[in-house]
């Protein structure tokens, strides 16, 4: 079955097709442009660490870190190397493994029929021995020695680990040394079968290709799979934070801290809605172009590291403020105090013009190239919301919404402090 | 079918690049002023762009340009400085959406072009003397980038390791600067440097996106033609410089996996490799996830995350870095050597050259299609004073043979080696 999605404010399409496999398949032809990118992508990331199919009894439970090693490891197959196998089309591929998803990409401006057939073959075909998974927990154990050492990633975890008492979202994706010793070829087949079935997963390209080729790929390739139902267990969550306040020291110039709000995470089918609605808060309390912004770069409080982000998905939601200070506290306190103001004062009308007219303009923009439109559609497929239906909600959103949302949330008990200092 | 990059004359050292390609939703307009690097200008300079980012006549304080560039659809400012080498780089680049999809039929890249020439231009500068709360401002923020530098490990490794290759070249200076020289900076050696800068330096615009260049060109030109200009004529690319006597160096950090840098430059100037040459014999040998690197140190020795060997075609180098164990150093060390002595030898096999040449081929010809991508890969093209396509660039890595890539090897030897470990 084949459905043409049309943009009338882009004037543009895409192609949403369901494979008889089980498939979804997204494609976006896109004029004047040479060369493609492709994501084959699961819905399974590192929160999945406990779960059960309809043909289960029981939930099993998987070592912490199991979907990005399971990523490592599908790169090997009997037919040796997958990147060795990309060479010969000069490819340039990658995955990665983020908290709900796994994604495989390639980028190639020629021989595509070639690239898009491995990219099936290799993502559908597991192969795992006990000494290749051996191999790999040196592999993995030196990329989270590396993560020890990044002080971004160390203020990020320890902010969630700050505002979650047990959500998974709190577990580094990639797990720990200890946590992967655990992990063998059973375990890595178990996981596979769950996750890596075709009604889990999704196919996007965007650029330069011919539809036909990705179709003639998915027929030949891929093989159909029983329709599955995926349960994964989240623990019990409770709406407070963990710890108001976490500390670590590094080989870091001056502090760097994570300012996080708890939220109580939005309905599946209203979530890129909330996040976006978030979005445009965070700018209007804190963003470059806000008043609190000006006075705490002026004051030496902040500096051009300083960011905003929301982050969501399933039982999550945060609101983060993120940046390097020799005064956290005074930045959080600062934030606090500026969101009561405007919750006691009303956000201006020009200033949500404003910041709408930015998200809008670099959302728009960011659908002009094969990467983010890949992207995009991928999201589509996760979220279920379309690339061209956020630029409509976008388009769409009022002062009330956001007000609204700035009454939900923030709340200064819902907050955590995350701070990694020089050691 | 390829689009071509037009480069224009503004004026003496002043050149306006521009290509434009409809499928492109966004416009991006960078002015990049090129200098020579010196240890006596080179923290001052570097303090221009912030405080250019800082305001103009239209919109005289940091929040208000800030809302004038939400209000151009989100459009991105970056004020950056770069090193080319033996020339510092500094630059203001804006992008934003184009006019086809403004909400409100007005002209985005209008608005863009003079909100950059005017911070440019026309900066907040009374009586030659920049803002004094700017400027302190600025200071702290440009002091608290260059002690930044040491959070990201592999980065610092990486610069380290060149500030002990270089010595005392001017290649070896540190793009932003350094601290102790801060305290010296006032508002008025600012303005005058900020005036060194915009009467002798080459100026590089470039502009790429779907919309009219000219909207841009004529504004930069008119703007230009004001100012007095006693350009630089000698800004050129360095001469590549070769190695000398084997260096070696050891700092000290709280880190818990040590990084090792290997940094190799040609042995002679009398027999300098081609940069074709060079760039494919270094994705040979560690450029690529199939490289040598790749596959034998890290995957079949599992002795780091990730080692790679990147050749810097400004400076003529090529720097080999790693993660690693502490206690597998001179383990991963030796590997290392042991991979760069069988390129040398030419003993990689036919299939990594032809596909090497693939990944290299690719890469050019992915750039065409992202706006930022080709904004970068031209300057450096322009820097390098170097005039074809991509495809052009693609179709002569693909006439290159073993015997290039061999001779290449050859030409590289050993310089520095650098190793940032953990502990005291």
């Amino acid at each position: 079955m084949q459905k043409v999605i049309r943009s009338e404010r882009l004037g543009e399409s895409y192609l949403e097709i369901d494979h008889p496999t089980g498939l979804k398949i997204l494609l976006c032809p896109m004029k004047g442009y040479q060369a493609s990118y492709a994501y084959f992508a699961t819905r399974y990331g590192s929160i999945n660490t406990c779960f059960k199919t309809q043909q289960d009894a029981d939930f099993v439970k998987v070592p912490e870190g199991i979907a990005h090693f399971l990523e490592h490891k599908l790169f090997e197959s009997e037919e040796g190397d997958a990147f060795v196998r990309y060479a010969k089309t000069g490819a340039s591929a990658n995955a990665y493994t983020s908290f709900d998803r796994t994604a495989y990409l390639f980028s190639c401006a020629g021989n595509f029929p070639e690239t898009i057939e491995i990219l099936l073959d290799f993502v559908t075909h597991p192969y795992f021995t006990q000494a290749t998974v051996e191999k790999e927990q040196g592999i993995i154990g030196q990329e989270i020695m590396m993560m020890d050492d990044d002080p971004d990633w160390c203020v990020y975890f320890g902010l969630l680990r700050a505002l979650y008492h047990n959500h998974p979202v709190r577990i580094d994706i990639a797990g720990t040394r200890e946590s992967i010793a655990q992990i063998d070829a059973d375990l890595l087949y178990r996981c596979y079968r769950t996750f890596y079935n075709l009604h889990n997963m999704v196919l996007v390209v965007a650029g330069g290709f011919d539809p036909k080729d990705v179709l003639e790929a998915a027929d030949r390739i891929l093989k159909p799979a029983e329709p599955i139902t995926i349960q994964s267990q989240m623990p019990e969550e409770p709406d407070t934070v963990a710890a108001p306040r976490t500390e670590a020291r590094l080989a870091v110039s001056r502090p760097l801290f994570q300012i996080g709000f708890k939220e109580i995470p939005d309905p599946p089918e209203a979530r890129v809605r909330g996040d976006i609605c978030s979005e445009l808060l965070l700018e209007l309390i804190c963003g470059e172009a806000s008043p609190l912004y000006g006075k705490l770069y002026r004051e030496g409080l902040i500096n051009p590291s300083f960011s905003t982000e929301v982050m969501s998905g399933q039982g999550y939601l945060a609101s983060i403020f993120a940046g390097e200070s020799d005064d956290p506290d005074a930045v959080a306190e600062a934030i606090l105090e500026e969101i009561d103001r405007l919750r006691r004062e009303g956000i201006p009308e020009d200033a949500f013009r404003r910041e709408k007219k930015k998200l809008y303009g670099r959302y728009v923009r960011s659908l002009g190239g094969i990467e983010s439109m890949a992207g995009a559609l991928m999201m589509s497929f996760f979220e279920s919301t379309g690339p061209y239906e956020v630029i409509e909600l976008l388009a769409g959103l009022t002062l009330e919404d956001v007000e609204k949302r700035l009454h939900q949330q923030l709340r200064s008990d819902r907050m955590a402090l995350s701070i990694v200092r020089p050691a | 079918m390829e689009k071509r990059l037009i480069r224009e004359k503004l004026l003496d050292e002043i050149h306006f690049s521009s290509l434009t390609d409809p499928k492109f939703k966004q416009n991006r307009i960078s002015v990049n002023l090129v200098v020579p690097l010196r240890r006596e200008s080179v923290t001052t300079n570097a303090l221009i762009p912030l405080l250019l980012r800082r305001g103009y006549a239209q919109c005289p304080d940091f929040t208000s340009l800030n809302q004038r560039l939400s209000a151009l659809y989100g459009a991105v400012l970056d004020a950056d400085v770069g090193k080319a080498g033996d020339f510092q780089l500094l630059s203001l680049s804006i992008r934003s959406l184009d006019d086809r999809y403004a909400l409100e039929g007005e002209s985005v890249i209008r608005g863009c072009a003079e909100l950059l020439c005017g911070l440019l231009l026309d900066p907040k500068i009374e009586g030659g003397r920049f803002d004094r709360e700017d400027v302190a401002i600025e200071c702290r923020t440009l002091r608290e980038i260059i002690q930044s530098e040491i959070n990201d490990k592999r980065t610092y490794a990486l610069r380290r390791a060149e500030e002990v290759m270089y010595g005392t070249e001017a290649c070896g200076l540190s793009k932003y600067g350094y601290v102790e020289d801060i305290d010296a900076i006032t508002p008025d050696s600012a303005g005058e440097a900020y005036r060194r800068l915009l009467h002798t330096a080459r100026i590089e615009i470039l502009f790429v996106g779907p919309g009219d260049p000219s909207v841009a060109k004529n504004i930069f030109a008119g703007a230009f033609a004001k100012i007095y200009r006693d350009p630089d004529p000698t800004i050129r690319m360095a001469d590549i410089r070769p190695a000398t006597a084997l260096k070696e160096k050891t700092d000290c950090l709280e880190v818990t996996q040590a990084k090792l840098v290997l940094g190799f430059r040609p042995k002679s100037k009398d027999a300098l490799p081609t940069r074709d040459a060079s760039r494919l014999m270094a994705a040979i040998y560690g450029g690529t996830p199939i490289s040598r690197l790749f596959m034998h140190v890290r995957e079949e020795k599992s002795l780091c995350y990730y080692c790679a060997a990147r050749y810097d075609s400004g400076k003529g180098v090529m720097m080999v870095d790693s993660g690693v164990e502490m206690d597998k150093v001179e383990e991963a060390k030796a590997a290392i050597l042991e991979q760069f002595a069988i390129m040398q030898r030419g003993a990689f096999t036919e299939d990594e050259l032809r596909h090497s040449i693939l990944a290299l081929q690719n890469n050019y010809r992915t750039v065409p299609d992202s706006a930022a991508a080709l904004e970068l890969c031209y300057l450096a093209q322009i820097l390098e004073g170097c005039d074809r396509t991509l495809e052009e660039a693609a179709e002569a890595i693909g006439r290159l043979t073993r015997e290039d890539v061999v001779q290449a090897a050859n030409a590289f030897t050993l310089d520095t080696v650098y190793l940032l470990k953990g502990g005291a």
